[in-house]
């Protein structure tokens, strides 16, 4: 491998962490690189605009929960990897529509993404759930725990950008807002067939 | 359930990453030894696993939502636009909160950012009250010229002409937050303007009158200086301090303004509040400054904006104004007549004409 391709997996890596704590530059950045290749794709094979769309933010969803997960190892350029993913939903697509034309490139063979695709659509609902309960949370509630999970930031932060005196305090809060979602999202869980265990 | 309510904290600074070395090695180590806690651990691996991906769905969507319309679809051939309910909601949030955000930095601007906010330091615009209303009534009585307007205005200050076409200068804190403007020469005649530049960071503005029946008759009788005045010259002022025009005379106390400003001079002088805005003459009748504010606790020291500030934004006036005629070097006109500057009464005759009342509502 040369150095140029090092260098350039870590930028996709440093791109990815960037993206995972919601840096919007960053998803602009894949947004302008990726996109047009993935609205030709779908474009070419019987798709909309709004389909390219669909498309390409169920694969960022799916990127972002995927690569949270510690064991997650890009093992080829990102834009390759969301060209993938992208492609595969698309195919899915047009299969479930009856009018699937094979796409004759050969990609599925040397980059697997069906793996990632299938582990996330396994656990989809409840991530959807997730997504409703939070919504269904409130504020400061929701912000305070994005900031923690997702923005990173630590107690000491929180406190001051929320306002609470001491760190101690938002972490009482912190813990309160953890069990209020909590019981919103597993009495969602509980209408639909769920892979989550209540506590 | 207790047991682990008292455990959340520590599996999720583990989750986290928070912990450092020795902590997480302890922890580990319980962990191993514990398979309750490791239980706990899992599920709630799980549940962060879901909080997050949660957090992904909403930012994604939120993201395309909107922000497409303005900067991620803003890439070349993506012409569609959807302008469904969901859309507007999204856009009507974002252009509430851009209102919010620039009317509080308008405001903070406001607040803040002048450069007479300091303190000490008295900026001279005029608060006309009650009984200065009546009194003005009175005059705009006797003048009987038309149409301007009734009302004296709620703030005053002052200013002079810088072209033959209506072009003048002030103070920017003289005309801030105003709502209409008018100028009005020592006749009594009023005139609508229009703010064309301002400059909060040098304090200058510059107005346009708008009025079709202003005419200047003559060319300026005065230019801007080209080089800054020395320490001790001889300078006066004209101003509107009150509603008959008020002549002052001093000298260059100081080469920087307050608090060592050297965008200003430090004059002994007397002004009073409404002189803001007025020129500074030098001995000679040239422009050296503008008069932009006093020192709080004494009737003399007094600051003006040196001449050279005001060079430099005529520039990024519009194109019908004519530069050549404020900065011509040699003055053309009678005024240019040795005897005139020896003759003070008989200069002040010729400018009084040019400096005019800049009357503010808001």
């Amino acid at each position: 491998m040369s150095s140029l391709s090092v260098s350039k997996s870590a930028k996709d890596t440093a791109l990815l962490n960037r993206l995972l704590c919601h840096d919007r530059e960053a998803l602009q950045q894949i947004y302008d690189t990726c996109f047009p290749m993935i609205r030709a794709l779908v474009k070419k094979n019987n798709g909309l605009e709004e389909d390219a769309e669909d498309i390409f933010q169920e694969t960022l969803i799916i990127l972002l929960e995927r690569a949270q997960s510690p064991n997650f190892n890009l093992t080829c350029r990102l834009k390759t990897y969301i060209y993938a993913v992208s492609r595969h939903l698309w195919l899915k697509r047009l299969a479930s529509a009856q009018r699937q034309l094979p796409l004759a490139d050969g990609l599925a063979e040397w980059i697997p993404v069906a793996d990632d695709i299938a582990q996330h659509e396994e656990y989809d609902q409840a991530f959807r759930d997730m997504e409703l309960a939070l919504s269904e949370l409130g504020e400061p509630c929701r912000s305070l725990l994005e900031h923690y999970y997702v923005l990173n930031k630590s107690m000491a932060e929180i406190a001051e950008i929320f306002g609470y005196t001491s760190s101690d305090n938002a972490k009482t809060q912190k813990y309160k807002c953890l069990m209020r979602l909590k019981k919103i999202f597993f009495s969602l869980q509980g209408r639909t067939s769920n892979p989550f265990t209540k506590p | 359930m207790d047991m682990r309510s008292e455990w959340m904290d520590r599996i999720h600074r583990y989750l986290q990453g928070e912990m450092d070395a020795a902590e997480e090695a302890e922890f580990i180590r319980l962990c191993e030894a514990d398979a309750q806690l490791r239980r706990w651990m899992e599920e709630e691996r799980q549940f962060i696993h879901a909080l997050k991906a949660g957090f992904h769905r909403q930012w994604i969507k939120e993201s395309f939502a909107s922000q497409s319309q303005a900067r991620l679809r803003s890439h070349p051939g993506s012409s569609f636009i959807r302008t469904g309910k969901e859309w507007l909601a999204h856009i009507a949030v974002a252009a509430t909160v851009a209102l919010l955000v620039s009317l509080v930095a308008f405001w903070s601007f406001n607040q803040w950012y002048i450069r007479p906010n300091k303190m000490g330091y008295v900026d001279l615009r005029r608060a006309i009250d009650n009984i200065q209303r009546s009194q003005y009534a009175l005059m705009n009585d006797m003048h009987h010229n038309g149409r301007p307007p009734i009302n004296p205005g709620t703030y005053g200050g002052s200013g002079f002409l810088i072209s033959d076409n209506g072009y003048l200068v002030t103070n920017y804190h003289v005309i801030r937050n105003a709502d209409s403007i008018y100028v009005q020469d020592n006749k009594g005649n009023a005139y609508k303007a229009r703010m064309v530049f301002q400059d909060p960071a040098t304090d200058l503005a510059v107005l346009k009158i708008i009025d079709s029946n202003f005419c200047m008759n003559g060319a300026l009788p005065y230019t801007l200086s080209a080089s800054e005045a020395p320490l001790g010259e001889q300078v006066f002022t004209l101003g509107y301090p009150k509603d008959e025009i008020v002549y002052g005379e001093g000298y260059i106390s100081s080469e920087t303004g307050y608090r060592d400003d050297s965008t200003a001079y430090q004059l002994s002088i007397p002004v009073n509040p409404g002189n803001s805005g007025g020129p500074l003459f030098d001995s000679k009748g040239r422009i050296i400054g503008i008069i932009s504010g006093k020192q709080g606790e004494s009737d003399r020291i007094a600051f003006a904006i040196k001449a050279t500030y005001l060079k430099a934004i005529l520039d990024s006036l519009p194109n019908d104004f004519n530069k050549r005629a404020i900065l011509r070097t040699h003055v053309t006109k009678n005024t240019s007549h040795p005897d005139l500057h020896n003759n003070r009464v008989a200069l002040l005759k010729q400018l009084k004409d040019y400096v005019m009342m800049v009357k503010v509502y808001n």
